[in-house]
C-alpha cells in the first residue's frame, strides 16, 4: 500500500492535468485550479523545512567541531537575524535592508563577478586551436563577442551583423534541436512517471 | 616567449581588474547599437497605451542582478512613462527585494500603490506558482507585499486570468524562466511575453523569438545598455558598456596569446 497510494495518486493526478490542458471540461478545470494553489502552499512549506534542514546540518557542524565549522556559524547567525529581521521588523525595516542591500546583494554580485578571472586565466592556458572543431569554436566565439560588445562596432561595423547572423541561424538550430530533444524527453520521463515505471520520485530506482 | 609560457595567474588577473577598471573610472563613451531582440521588446512597450496592464515579474537572485536589475528598472521607467499600469510579482524569493527597491523609488515620485502599479510580493512553487498566477491572478495573490487585499485594488479590477495583461515582462536569472512562462502562460492565455535575461541563457530562449512565442529578449547588461539607448535615456547599463567591452578586448588577446604559443611550441612537441 505504501507504493501504491503515491503511484495511483500520481497516476490520477497526471492525468487529470493533461486531459484538462487540452479539453475544456469545467469541473477538471476547478479541480485542477485547486491543485496548483496546493502546489504553491506545499513550496511554502518545502522552504520551511529547507531552512529547517539548514539550521540542523549546521548546528550539528558546529557541535561537532566539523569542516569548515566557523562558517557554519556565520550562515546560522545570518539566517536568523534575516529571519528575525524579516518577520518581526518587516521587510522595509531599515535592518533588513542594511542586511539585504549592502550585505547580500553586493557579496552576490561580487562572487558572480569574479568569474571574469577565471575566464580570463582560462582564455589564455585551455582555449586552443586544436582541430577543426575547436577552431570553429573558437572564430565563433571570437565574432561574437566583438558583435555583442561596442568596441567591436567601433573597429568594424559589421561585427554586430556577423554576431547576429550566427546568433539567429547556427545558434537557433543548435538551441532549437536540444530544445526539442528535451521536450521529448519530459514527454517519455512524465508518461514513465504517470504509468508507475519510473518510481524515482518515491526515491526508489 | 619564457615570460609569456610562464605567466602566474595572478598577473592576468590584475591586468583584467585593471583594465576593466580604467573605464570605470574614465568613461570611453563607446557608442551602443540596438538590436533587433531589444528593439522587438522597445516597440511593443511604445505601442502600448496609457492605462494598459501589464506584468513586471521579478525572477532574479542578487548573483545576476548586475546584468538584470538594470533591464528591469529601465523596462519600468519606459512603462510609468507610458503611463501604463503595473502589477509586479516575484516567483524568486529574493526578487521581492529588488521589486521593493523598484516600486519604492517610483512612489516616491508621485507613482500611486494599487492605482499605478501593486507590488505582490514574491510566490512559492516556481513554475507551479507561475500556473497558479496566470490561471487566476487575484486567488494566486489575495493580498500584496504590504498585506493590502488585491481584490479591492483599482488596479486589479477586471483581472480574472492571465489574458487580462496586454504584456508579461518577466526578468529571470534561471527558472522561471521563458521555458516556464511559455509553458504555463503564453501558450495558455495567449498573452504577449518578453523577457529580461543574464547573457547566458540569451541563446537558449531564442527559438521562442522566432517561434513569436516571445515579443522580444533583453540579454544580460548589453540588453539593458541598449534599451536605454532606444529610449534615448543613457543610464547605468550604458555606462557598464565601456568596461565590458575592454573586458572582451583582454580576453580576446589572451586568448590569441595562448594560441601563438600552443601553435610555436606544438613543433617541439611532436618532435619529442
Amino acid at each position: 500500500m505504501k507504493r501504491e497510494l503515491p503511484l495511483g495518486i500520481t497516476a490520477v493526478v497526471g492525468f487529470l492535468f493533461l486531459v484538462q490542458y487540452f479539453f475544456k471540461i469545467a469541473i477538471l478545470k476547478s479541480m485542477t485550479d485547486e491543485l496548483t494553489d496546493w502546489g504553491t502552499i506545499v513550496s511554502a512549506f518545502a522552504a520551511l523545512l529547507a531552512a529547517a534542514g539548514l539550521y540542523k546540518i549546521h548546528l550539528e557542524k558546529i557541535a561537532r567541531r566539523k569542516g569548515p565549522w566557523e562558517m557554519s556559524i556565520v550562515l546560522v547567525l545570518v539566517m536568523t537575524a534575516f529571519i528575525i529581521f524579516g518577520v518581526f521588523l518587516g521587510q522595509k525595516s531599515a535592518p533588513y535592508l542594511f542586511l539585504s542591500n549592502q550585505v547580500l546583494v553586493p557579496l552576490s554580485a561580487a562572487i558572480f563577478s569574479l568569474l571574469i578571472f577565471y575566464i580570463g586565466s582560462a582564455a589564455f592556458r585551455a582555449f586552443r586551436l586544436r582541430n577543426l572543431e575547436a577552431g570553429l569554436l573558437l572564430g565563433s566565439g571570437f565574432l561574437v563577442m566583438l558583435g555583442r560588445a561596442p568596441i567591436g562596432e567601433v573597429v568594424w561595423k559589421k561585427f554586430p551583423v556577423i554576431a547576429d547572423w550566427l546568433m539567429k541561424w547556427p545558434n537557433l538550430a543548435g538551441n532549437r534541436g536540444v530544445l526539442i530533444g528535451a521536450s521529448i524527453g519530459s514527454i517519455a520521463i512524465g508518461l514513465r512517471i504517470l504509468v508507475g515505471i519510473d518510481r524515482g520520485h518515491l526515491g526508489q530506482d | 616567449m619564457n615570460v609569456l609560457r610562464n605567466l602566474d595567474r595572478r598577473v592576468i588577473y590584475v591586468l583584467l581588474f585593471l583594465l576593466v577598471l580604467y573605464p570605470l573610472v574614465k568613461p570611453m563613451g563607446l557608442p551602443v547599437s540596438v538590436g533587433p531582440w531589444t528593439q522587438g521588446s522597445f516597440d511593443y512597450i511604445n505601442n502600448l497605451k496609457a492605462g494598459d496592464l501589464v506584468v513586471v515579474s521579478f525572477d532574479y537572485s542578487s548573483g545576476g542582478a548586475p546584468d538584470v536589475d538594470p533591464q528591469a528598472v529601465v523596462v519600468v521607467k519606459h512603462l510609468f512613462k507610458k503611463g501604463v499600469r503595473i502589477v509586479g510579482t516575484a516567483f524568486v524569493d529574493q526578487g521581492v527585494l529588488f521589486a521593493n527597491k523598484v516600486f519604492d523609488a517610483w512612489q516616491k515620485q508621485g507613482k500611486k500603490p494599487g492605482v499605478d502599479f501593486v507590488n505582490l510580493g514574491y510566490l512559492a512553487g516556481g513554475e507551479t506558482a507561475v500556473a497558479a498566477f496566470g490561471n487566476n491572478p487575484l486567488k494566486a495573490f489575495p493580498k500584496d507585499n504590504n498585506g493590502n487585499d488585491t481584490a479591492s485594488m483599482p488596479i486589479m479590477q477586471g483581472v480574472k486570468t492571465a489574458a487580462d495583461f496586454k504584456l508579461i515582462a518577466a526578468f529571470a536569472t534561471g527558472a522561471p524562466g521563458p521555458s516556464e512562462w511559455v509553458r504555463q502562460v503564453v501558450t495558455k492565455y495567449k498573452t504577449p511575453y518578453m523577457a529580461g535575461l543574464v547573457t547566458v541563457m540569451a541563446p537558449g530562449a531564442e527559438p521562442y523569438l522566432q517561434s513569436k512565442q516571445m515579443i522580444g529578449l533583453l540579454a544580460g547588461l548589453r540588453g539593458a545598455a541598449e534599451y536605454e539607448t532606444a529610449l534615448k535615456e543613457p543610464g547605468t547599463a550604458a555606462a557598464g558598456m565601456d568596461a565590458q567591452s575592454m573586458g572582451h578586448v583582454v580576453i580576446i588577446v589572451f586568448v590569441i596569446l595562448g594560441n601563438i604559443l600552443y601553435l610555436l611550441d606544438k613543433p617541439k612537441k611532436a618532435k619529442a
